[in-house]
């Protein structure tokens, strides 16, 4: 008996079988840095083939996207573990052990692994603005602070492992794979294969969490598979295993920044001078990107009159690192408000009283942008949270155990923290018709509605909360509502989607498309078709350069987060215990619908936190098979509320919130627990008490 | 090798190799689309299968272990009143499980009811952590299980229409 | 693919005639620490596999006043669902820490122990409950102690050619029990491990101390707990800690485990004791 699902459902890639369809395993570099490879496959059984870049070269296929980035390693390795060919045969399980067998020569060349201090040739991409006179301030100030912030990599955890699959349609090929980008797999493919886009059609499945994971790599692996099939002639599969998920695809970048500021005596900022770099791996073709947003967000929500900021994307001879859930954000925003903290401690102040006097107000600017006009949520939004979270007493408790027994190991060592953040509505990618959404929406005669959309369709509350606007604007069943989401020979190239400004844009198309509708449903005949199309706004100047300053703030959606944890005495281990936000993101369509999303996004983020840092030179399999997550018994309460905006706003995206607020104030909490500063994240339960030892 | 064994109701006889694993032959050769080989480490929960009765990892069991065994999949359980009591009960509590997880989670509720007709929250949690997807919320999921252990008694005892 | 030959035998003896004539014979109950340490699509085997958990008498429980007989190839789930009170506290729970429930329907309690490259979490605790174990091979059979399990060196031990057919744990109850499991996975890894403490208190006097702690290697100090047996409990201060600091310094020369866990642990353990 078949499986119900869904009609509008995507196919899962796993789940697709084409007659003669051939498996592919990917052969791989065993050292981070080479020339000259030369594959040597073991002996092959009939039907299997080894297909090496020269094979590839043999059928005119590209060995490099369009914007640089290898399908194959060829001639040169950048980093362990990089693609170098493919082993194509009937049995997936065969191909799999023959690809391990196969073994490749080198000359090898000394790997860069350093990033911290780096030379020029690994700067990918680097960018600077300064305002006002940081140099004068530093010069004529007392109180200056400088310190360094790390964030380690992190892996996230897809619903489905990469793949794609190939398969001939008489004269086009198909590609199916899960991307936030089909219209970049299109591209790449066709570049892959010195063919026309319009050879290549790309058929999205099932996306799942992609949590911004899936915008380029996709297309690498498509590409691949492409090479494959057209080499072979028949359609061709890959799929990696998850274990091969975790240690081949590109992970949240590491980075390191420093802070230094200058602060009056009631802790006023005075000056910032921040450094930020961010580790990029081999490559990744959304350094730009990474870079403007940290940028953006290393000065929060705060004003400053002089500000200097430098940020590098470096290369290093590791996996591929770089742009997923915020997209840079975490990182800076985890630093300003660590180092917020700090001020704030060093000045026998609580953290939100420093915060209050620096959050930009009403009519004012920073990097001289055109001053914001309304009132930062930030009071609004404290009041509420210090009040579900009852964190002044609980902060006030915890003070007091801290200095009653410092570093006790007896007693309960906790802590709580706050902090407010913001999502921006704008898009820092330049690219393409950058970030727009298109919406078809269709009445037929039998009063079926069917929604197209290229927005990525990340989860089923998201279709439930459209069903739910759809239906309610058209007085339909909601189960007469259904998606589809054109495959690229149906729909114009677009820019990556990143899916929380996705989901609100995409919101607001379909409340537009159905409107439209219901004007002309009874003077016109069925069915009934509208479209509609929007970009989002840029905030990227037209030079090129971050446009940073109040202007990102005027279609964000805010939120607070106030995190409580507890350290366990025996193992140092840092347990969330309470989780709790107010949200500030316009009209809300569906509260449960967007407490169902913030709440998977929050439980993604504090993994972030607890889960051990990824070693990109970690062993083969043990690693993800002792890699640790949350269990949902483990996890904390999540409390979330939202709150009216004071100003009229459509629907905002609020998907990236978590990501940005929750690890800053896991950290903040993690201080206020332990009584030290380890300017790092994540922490796990054996360096904690080294530092608790220490203390 | 040749091994015989009942999938939902029906006799298979399959050649399998000593190094294939049961969810591969169950999905490939016997084209059980529930069924997704994923971790391949017992964590995930989308290769559930009963066997024998038991709720165990298809992943995690070489082919050739089916020998002489009973298996169960979703499909062989999905048109029953169990797992329609448990989808809507996932519908009314507002949990929605992705294509990915669905048919792994409603396995592990259906085994959950079976073992606890009255589960509490921490016996529910402990058996929906087997099934490894971010997803869902866990208070919808609990309050789900709790519904369709109520309509399940419901049912049993016949006051289906209180 | 490496090719293995299956067999399904459906006695001990068909069982101890295989590993009589292929002594490399891979034995597999619910095999999941074979292939659930394998992310591979196919899964490796040894080139002779014999599948053992079919066999009726592997799969037997005996209660008698004094002991509890297990088969090797009794679930875990299997062991848990026995009548209440049955099997002993902190076997129970130490189960139920095991993996998840899936993982427990299939992994058996001889598979547990018979582990090659680690200690699993049932053996301290089986070890400090003096349980035996029953090792079969055409020469024979006999029993010995679950400690026979751990090598000079620390390491896991198992006779070639032999079939652990029961497990006897004795009816003994202490009156303190401390067994804490670290790490937390599906499978184990480096930070796993189960550190077990358990003694009889009696009147004024601890009696029948053990302490194991074990994860990749194991960790005992036999002699040193005769030494503890007869100590007052209600101990304090510096006599205290100098038991405490006793176990961390030596532990000190093992290199396999976080010596500040192993420390944080013992702390507690001897705490708890002397409350």
């Amino acid at each position: 008996m078949k499986r119900e699902r869904s009609a509008d459902a995507l196919p899962l890639l796993g789940a697709l079988r084409f007659p003669g369809m051939l498996y592919a395993s990917t052969i791989r570099s065993t050292v981070p840095r080479a020339q000259h490879v030369e594959i040597r496959h073991p002996e092959l059984p009939p039907g299997y083939r080894c297909i090496a870049p020269a094979d590839m070269l043999a059928e005119n296929a590209c060995l490099a996207l369009p914007d640089g980035i290898p399908v194959f390693a060829c001639g040169a390795v950048a980093y362990a573990g990089e693609a170098l060919g493919l082993i194509v045969g009937p049995d997936a399980a065969i191909c799999d052990e023959l690809a391990r067998g196969t073994e490749a020569a080198y000359e090898e060349e000394d790997p860069e692994f350093e990033w911290e201090s780096f030379s020029s040739s690994q700067i990918a991409f680097r960018c600077s603005t300064e305002f006002g006179d940081v140099d004068q301030a530093f010069d004529t100030c007392q109180n200056i602070d400088r310190a360094v912030y790390r964030n380690g990599i992190f892996d996230h955890h897809y619903s489905e492992p990469m793949g794609a699959i190939a398969n001939w349609e008489y004269d086009k090929l198909a590609i199916y794979c899960a991307s936030q980008w089909p219209s970049h797999v299109r591209r790449s493919v066709a570049a892959a294969l010195n063919a026309s886009e319009e050879d290549i059609v790309v058929r999205p499945t099932e996306l799942g969490r992609a949590l911004d994971g899936r915008l380029w790599f996709p297309s690498v692996v498509a590409a691949q598979a492409g090479i494959a099939a057209k080499l072979c002639r028949k359609p061709v599969r890959i799929l990696y295993t998850r274990e091969e998920d975790y240690l081949r695809t590109p992970k949240q970048a590491r980075s390191a920044i420093t802070v230094k500021t200058a602060i009056d005596d009631q802790g006023r900022l005075l000056a910032l001078d921040a450094r930020i770099i961010i580790n990029i791996g081999a490559y990744n073709p959304m350094a730009e990107e990474l870079i403007h947003q940290a940028m953006a967000a290393i000065t929060g929500i705060y004003r400053c009159p002089a500000v200097r900021i430098e940020a590098y994307a470096i290369r290093s001879n590791i996996i591929p690192l770089g742009a997923m859930g915020s997209i840079g954000s975490t990182h800076a925003f985890f630093s300003i408000e660590a180092h917020l903290n700090h001020l704030a401690k060093k000045l026998g102040k609580a953290p939100a009283e420093v915060k209050a006097l620096n959050i930009l107000a009403k009519g004012s600017s920073n990097f001289g942008s055109k001053p914001l006009d309304y009132e930062i949520p930030f009071a609004k939004i404290h009041r509420k949270l210090e009040k579900i979270s009852d964190y002044r007493r609980k902060y006030a408790s915890y003070e007091l155990v801290k200095k009653r027994d410092p570093g006790s190991r007896e007693g309960v060592i906790r802590g709580i923290a706050l902090t407010v953040g913001y999502q921006t509505g704008r898009s820092f990618s330049q690219r393409g018709p950058s970030s727009s959404y298109s919406v078809e929406t269709t009445l037929e005669r039998d009063l079926r509605l069917i929604i197209k959309t290229q927005a990525a369709i990340g989860s089923e509350s998201l279709k439930a909360m459209w069903r739910n606007t759809a239906a309610g604007i058209l007085s339909i069943p909601e189960q007469n509502i259904s998606f589809e989401r054109p495959d690229s020979d149906a729909v114009a190239g677009g820019g990556p989607l990143t899916l929380s400004r996705g989901s609100s844009l995409v919101t607001k198309l379909i409340d537009r498309t159905c409107r439209s509708i219901q004007k002309r449903r009874f003077r016109e005949s069925l069915p009934l078709s509208a479209k509609a199309q929007t970009k989002a706004l840029k905030a990227v100047e037209a030079s090129g350069a971050p446009a940073l300053g109040a202007q990102l703030f005027d279609s964000a959606s805010w939120c607070g987060t106030a995190v409580e944890i507890e350290v366990d005495a025996l193992s140092g281990d840092p347990k969330p215990i309470a989780v709790w936000m107010v949200v500030e993101a316009g009209k809300i369509v569906d509260e449960n619908m967007a407490r169902a999303s913030l709440r998977a996004s929050a439980i993604s983020a504090l993994s972030l936190c607890t889960r051990g840092d990824f070693d990109p030179h970690g062993g083969e399999g043990e690693q993800y098979l002792y890699e640790r997550r949350l269990g949902l018994a483990e996890l904390p309460f999540i409390g979330i509320e939202f709150i009216d905006a004071d100003r009229s706003v459509v629907p905002r995206g609020l998907g990236e919130l978590p990501f940005i607020t929750v690890p800053a104030a896991f950290y903040s909490a993690l201080t206020q627990a332990l009584g030290i500063d380890p300017r790092q994240l994540p922490l796990g339960g054996s360096e904690i008490l080294k530092l608790l030892e220490a203390q | 090798m040749i091994i015989d064994f009942n999938v939902n109701g029906e006799m298979k006889h399959l050649q399998v190799r000593s190094g294939d694993r049961l969810v591969d032959v169950l999905r490939d050769r016997l084209s059980i689309e529930s069924l997704l080989p994923d971790c391949l480490s017992g964590r995930c929960g989308r290769c559930f299968i009963f066997l024998d009765g038991r709720l165990v990892h298809s992943c995690l069991l070489p082919a050739f272990k089916a020998k002489g065994t009973r298996i169960v999949t979703f499909e062989g359980i999905a048109g029953s009143p169990e797992v329609a009591e448990i989808e809507e009960a996932l519908r009314q509590a507002g949990a929605l499980p992705c294509p990915f997880c669905r048919t792994a989670k409603i396995m592990a509720i259906v085994d959950l009811l079976d073992r606890h007709p009255l589960p509490d929250e921490a016996v529910a949690l402990e058996q929906l952590d087997m099934v490894s997807c971010a997803c869902t919320d866990p208070a919808s999921l609990v309050k789900a299980v709790g519904l369709a252990a109520d309509a399940r008694s419901r049912r049993k005892f016949n006051r289906a229409n209180q | 693919m490496r090719i293995s030959e299956v067999y399904f035998p459906e006695t001990i003896a068909e069982t101890l005639e295989l590993l009589h004539a292929n002594p490399e014979l891979q034995l597999m109950a619910g095999g999941t620490e074979i292939v659930g340490t394998q992310p591979t699509r196919s899964i490796a085997l040894e080139r002779q596999v014999a599948s053992i958990v079919k066999i009726k008498e592997l799969r037997k429980t005996v209660r008698t006043e004094q002991f509890l007989e297990l088969g090797s190839c009794t679930t875990l789930t299997g062991l848990r669902s026995l009548a209440s009170g049955t099997l002993p506290e902190p076997l129970y729970e130490v189960i139920g820490g095991i993996a998840n429930h899936g993982i427990r329907n299939t992994a058996t309690i001889g598979g547990n122990l018979c582990c090659k490259t680690r200690f699993m979490d049932l053996w301290p605790v089986l070890a400090c409950l003096d349980a035996q174990i029953e090792l079969r091979s055409m020469a024979g059979t006999r029993w010995a102690g679950v400690s026979h399990l751990c090598g000079d060196d620390g390491t896991p031990r198992f006779p070639p050619a032999t079939l652990m057919s029961r497990i006897r744990i004795p009816l003994f109850t202490y009156n303190f029990i401390f067994v804490r499991s670290m790490g937390g996975n599906a499978l184990p890894g480096p930070d796993t491990a189960t550190f077990a403490c358990m003694a009889n208190l009696g009147r004024d006097k601890i009696e029948d101390f053990r302490l194991i702690f074990s994860g990749t290697k194991a960790f005992r100090l036999k002699e040193h707990e005769m030494s503890i047996d007869g100590k007052r409990h209600g101990l304090k201060g510096r006599e205290l800690q100098s038991m405490v600091d006793f176990y961390t310094e030596a532990f000190a020369s093992q290199d396999w485990y976080d010596q500040r866990l192993f420390a944080s642990l013992a702390q507690e353990a001897f705490e708890r004791l002397c409350s």
